[in-house]
């Protein structure tokens, strides 16, 4: 594995103001993430990991430290950087799937290839999702699973380097949470796309390269998994 | 625990401040319109009622060639009349230092003791005549205006040939000119045309009418029959060349007054209706929208135990709020619009007062249907709401069942981007509220075409009167029958180029039971500067016997070509005749009958004329001017140039008021519809659109989504406008039509654009403001639960 990191965050901290009352969120977080690597950030709600990966995804600025995407500067970037960002680099899966209801499965996809430099053919991403009989369906007549998965293929048509998940199986049952994750271990694994999944559901980390414990804002542990689970093989 | 709610109303009233805004002025607009319309009508009435009263507006008029004073006497006897007023009425050209351009004065006889009794002039400034002084006049204050007159100015009239010095000593008006027109030309000039009280006395003696009268008004008894008074008057005054008696709806101003007024009562009843319709409408769609938005937070209320009662109670305070705000602004618009159409109106109707009144009621019904029309829309959705299970309410509604339109599934998909699917699958999903939202931006533009059509068929009717009937420079009267040599003096007077002479008799036409007092025409073989034409502007030809009659005149006799009728003519030895009708002419203005001038001084066994038209050489005009004025038998002189040049100032004025007033309107209504149907689609997707933004979709690619729905929505507009607008166009016009008066129907192309064009600037100009709220939009709320 390349040992230059994708990501590099130092000394990260985020505080949100709310009327009066400063909320830390997070403080104070050094992190590298490398090419390639699939890693689950764990945590209870409220530990920061959604505020680490929206930061990570360029949807929100730190309030101060560092975070660097290769060569880009995420903290000095204005909101057309940024979008430009998350545009040519960045596929989000997240726990509520995001579709457009107006548009089918197969226009889902289509939609991020229109604006991307490199992306991959639609049906292609969709076949990789095992949806390929469903693409002239529109989000409503999709199942919860189904919507996902048609989420992901989304995410990676559009060949990102990276791939951000937040709770991606927050809203599934069993089964389907794990025919999800499986999805997105294929794509990690044939495209070797980097992949970031944040989640409470300890059980994940069983098929992460590394697993990053936060707590009230900070890393509380950094795990290397010696033997990376299949999701059939996990178990909550 | 209702105090709460009241400050919930407040801040969510609040939070959607350009929402209210857009909503209080549509609302105030449809007041508005209402307000200042009905009002400039009541306005108008109530200043004509008045003035008429004051002044003792006579019932009946008669002019006559010369009847001796006790003649007077057996007119009083006549069975009806109240009271009756005989008086020297007589037009002379004036003299004005240091203009060209001529004038003519209406000189009026005020009897010796000084005091009139019908037709009572009411004195402006300065004082009434004194009878012992001989050079004193009271000047129409309309004439003093146009031509900076005050008392104590001098000015010089040309009567029978003689120049008389007189002196203003103050101003008045009078019921009998509150539209001060000649007759000799349809549009008022007050530069050109003055009314003069002189000493009887003076004028008497200076047009040798001593002991003798040639204008009688009179005053019908109640109950009197004014059919039979007339038809003694006319009896009496036969042998004193009387040209027949008229009531007071055929006297000229009182008849431009009361059409005017009743064609005010048309737009008055209808733009109201339509503003307040249209008002009414969208207010109704966008407080049900607004409500829907809510549905959450009333599901909630009603989870924490607020009643139905109490939840209506607050939604009827929040829409309360916004109607009563809308009502302020549109009563304040209202009078400040009636207040300037007023104004208008005093250019060209010269009323003592024309005070702008506003009607209460009329200010409590406009925020009474408002009110009503947001309440129903109001309720229409909390019903829907009050339908749910509180639990089942407080959910996100059920997502909407996308599927491809019937476009795309015919195959036109191929030519629509990703995004433009998103646009119209949105639309069609919604086909209620899209038709809806266009029919509301269409009727934006039907105002805006109402606004603007006038201006064209201004523009037409000038066109038409000038440049195609009339196509003369200069037109003179003569002051009485006229050799027709007289044409060849002027055909030599300097810089003419071109005469024609024509004649005008008064007559009264007959066929059975039905007769009409009219203007019978005579034109030259040939004529070149004065035409008859249809309303397809085709030349008539006039046959060499027989007579061609207006439309209007032949459908109220009866007569079709080839048919007879009976011709009786009022002046001179007033011969009778049989015409024959040798043709009918669908015009736009005017009743007449028309012969070919050889056939009709044959009729009358001499050769005459009464007026001519001259074409000139326009360097020449001065020098013409003040040679035409030297002509004793000249009794008016009208330029072509300064009549179009009036006619466009008074009127000029009134468009642009009425214009600006309904496009300000109609941009409120564009705006209206456009930005809050964008608000509403905006907050509904808002999650979708953030998603897109999260996906890296540019704030201009999401707004694109939502102006291209506002653009779809004007687009297919824009049509539908134009037939609405042209069939309200119509339906105005149709229903505006007088006796004597038809308006052409001409819209320019360029107004359709014109009004398109505000429509779609309103709804580019709306759509800029959503922009904003876009690029305001909080990007991590995306990820969260969608609402």
């Amino acid at each position: 594995m390349d040992r230059t990191p994708v990501f590099s965050a130092k000394g990260l901290t985020k505080t949100y103001t709310m009327g009066e009352v400063e909320v830390p969120a997070l403080r104070g977080i050094d992190l590298d993430l490398y090419d390639g690597e699939f890693v689950v950030l764990l945590g209870p709600s409220g530990s920061g990991k959604s505020t680490l990966l929206n930061i990570l995804g360029g949807l929100d600025t730190p309030t101060s430290g560092e975070v660097r995407y290769r060569d880009h500067n995420l903290r000095e970037a204005g909101e057309e950087a940024l979008t430009r960002y998350r545009r040519e680099h960045i596929g989000f899966v997240f726990q509520f799937y995001n579709l457009i209801p107006s548009l089918t499965a197969l226009e889902n996809v289509v939609l991020v290839t229109e604006i991307a430099e490199k992306p991959m053919d639609a049906r292609e991403a969709l076949k990789l999702v095992g949806l390929e009989e469903r693409l002239g369906h529109f989000p409503s007549q999709l199942s919860g699973g189904e919507q996902q998965r048609v989420a992901i293929a989304r995410a990676i048509a559009k060949g990102p380097d990276v791939l951000l998940c937040d709770e991606p199986t927050g809203a599934l049952d069993y089964q389907t949470g794990k025919m999800v994750l499986e999805a997105l271990q294929r794509v990690n694994r044939d495209l070797g796309t980097t992949t970031v999944i944040i989640t409470h559901n300890a059980a994940i980390a069983g098929m992460a390269d590394r697993v990053v414990r936060l707590g009230d804002g900070r890393i509380t542990a950094l795990e290397t998994n010696a033997k990376k689970l299949k999701p059939g093989e996990l178990s909550w | 625990m209702v105090r709460k709610l009241d400050l919930k109303a407040f801040r969510d009233l609040w939070g959607m401040k350009a929402q209210v805004v857009t909503i209080a002025l549509v609302v105030g607009s449809g007041i508005s319109a209402l307000i200042a319309s009905l009002s400039t009508h009541d306005s108008l009435k109530l200043a004509q009622d008045a003035f008429y009263r004051q002044g003792r507006f006579a019932d009946v008029f008669a002019e006559l060639k010369r009847a001796p004073l006790p003649v007077r006497e057996e007119l009083q006897r006549i069975d009806g009349v109240a009271s009756l007023e005989t008086r020297v009425v007589r037009d002379a050209l004036l003299e004005i230092p240091g203009r060209v351009e001529p004038a003519v004065g209406r000189f009026i006889s005020v009897p010796e003791d000084g005091r009139i009794e019908l037709n009572r002039l009411h004195i402006r400034e300065g004082r009434m005549v004194d009878p012992a002084r001989g050079d004193e006049v009271v000047m129409g204050e309309g004439f003093a205006r146009a031509n900076g007159f005050k008392p104590g100015d001098e000015i010089v009239a040309v009567l029978e040939g003689k120049y008389k010095k007189l002196h203003v000593v103050g101003l008045g008006l009078s019921p009998e000119y509150v539209y001060a027109i000649s007759g000799a030309t349809p549009i008022p000039n007050d530069r050109e045309f003055g009314i003069f009280w002189i000493p009887e006395d003076t004028l008497a003696h200076a047009l040798d009418m001593k002991g003798a009268f040639n204008s009688v008004t009179l005053k019908l008894a109640p109950g009197a029959s004014k059919k039979r008074v007339i038809e003694s008057i006319d009896r009496i005054l036969a042998t004193y060349g009387g040209l027949g008696a008229y009531g007071r709806e055929d006297q000229l101003s009182n008849r431009a007054v009361t059409d005017e007024i009743a064609q005010q009562k048309v737009s008055a009843t209808l733009i109201p209706f339509v503003f307040l319709s249209v008002s009414a409408y969208l207010l109704n769609v966008v407080i049900s929208r607004l409500i829907g938005l809510q549905r959450s937070q009333i599901a909630t209320l009603k989870a924490l135990g607020y009643g139905n009662w109490s939840i209506s109670l607050h939604y009827l305070k929040m829409i309360s709020s916004i109607v009563f705000l809308g009502a302020a602004a549109g009563i304040a618009g209202g009078v400040w619009i009636g207040t300037m159409l007023s104004r208008v109106y005093e250019g060209f109707f010269h009323f003592p007062a024309l005070d702008y009144r506003l009607n209460p009621l009329q200010a409590v019904t406009g925020v009474g249907v408002s009110f009503l029309a947001a309440v129903i829309g109001a309720f229409g959705s909390l019903r829907r709401v009050f339908r749910l299970a509180p639990a089942e309410a407080m959910r996100p509604p059920v997502p909407l069942m996308f599927h491809k339109t019937l476009s795309e599934r015919l195959g036109l998909s191929r030519f629509l981007s990703t995004t433009g699917r998103i646009v119209f699958r949105n639309l069609a999903i919604r086909p209620v509220r899209t038709g809806l939202g266009i029919v509301g931006i269409s009727f934006a533009l039907m105002i805006l075409m109402l606004g603007l059509f006038w201006r064209d068929s201004v523009a037409y009717i000038l066109y038409y009167q000038f440049s195609v009937l009339q196509r003369d420079d200069v037109g003179v009267s003569f002051i009485e029958d006229t050799s027709r040599s007289a044409l060849y003096e002027l055909g030599h007077a300097p810089g003419v180029l071109s005469v024609e002479g024509y004649r005008t008799l008064p007559v009264r036409v007959r066929r059975a039971n039905f007769s009409e007092q009219t203007a019978l025409f005579g034109l030259p073989e040939g004529a070149k500067l004065r035409q008859i034409l249809d309303r397809h502007m085709q030349r008539i030809g006039l046959p060499p016997e027989g007579a061609v009659l207006s439309k209007n005149l032949a459908d109220r006799l009866g007569v079709r070509p080839g048919d007879a009728f009976g011709v009786e003519v009022l002046t001179g030895k007033r011969p009778s005749w049989v015409v024959t009708c040798g043709g009918v002419v669908d015009n736009w203005v005017g009743t007449f009958a028309a012969m070919d001038l050889s056939a009709l001084n044959r009729l009358m066994n001499d050769d005459a004329v009464t007026s001519a038209s001259l074409k000139i050489d326009p360097d020449r005009k001065d020098e013409l001017l003040a040679a035409l004025r030297n002509m004793p038998r000249i009794g008016a002189i009208n330029v072509k140039e300064t009549a179009i040049r009036m006619f466009e100032k008074t009127m000029g004025s009134f468009i642009l008021v009425y214009a600006a007033v309904l496009t300000g309107f109609a941009a409120i209504i564009s705006v209206g519809v456009v930005y809050n149907s964008a608000r509403v689609s905006l907050s509904e997707r808002t999650w979708e659109l953030l998603s897109l933004r999260v996906l890296g979709f540019t704030r201009n690619e999401v707004f694109r989504i939502l102006a291209g729905e506002a653009a779809v929505l004007t687009l297919l507009a824009v049509p539908l406008g134009w037939v609405l607008g042209y069939g309200f166009v119509r339906l105005m016009i149709a229903l505006m039509e007088t006796k004597d008066m038809q308006m052409p129907i001409h819209v320019e192309p360029s107004t359709f654009l014109q009004a398109s064009a505000v429509v779609v600037l309103a709804s580019f100009l709306s759509t800029l403001i959503i922009r904003r709220i876009i690029n305001r939009m909080d990007l991590v709320s995306a990820l969260k639960v969608p609402e």
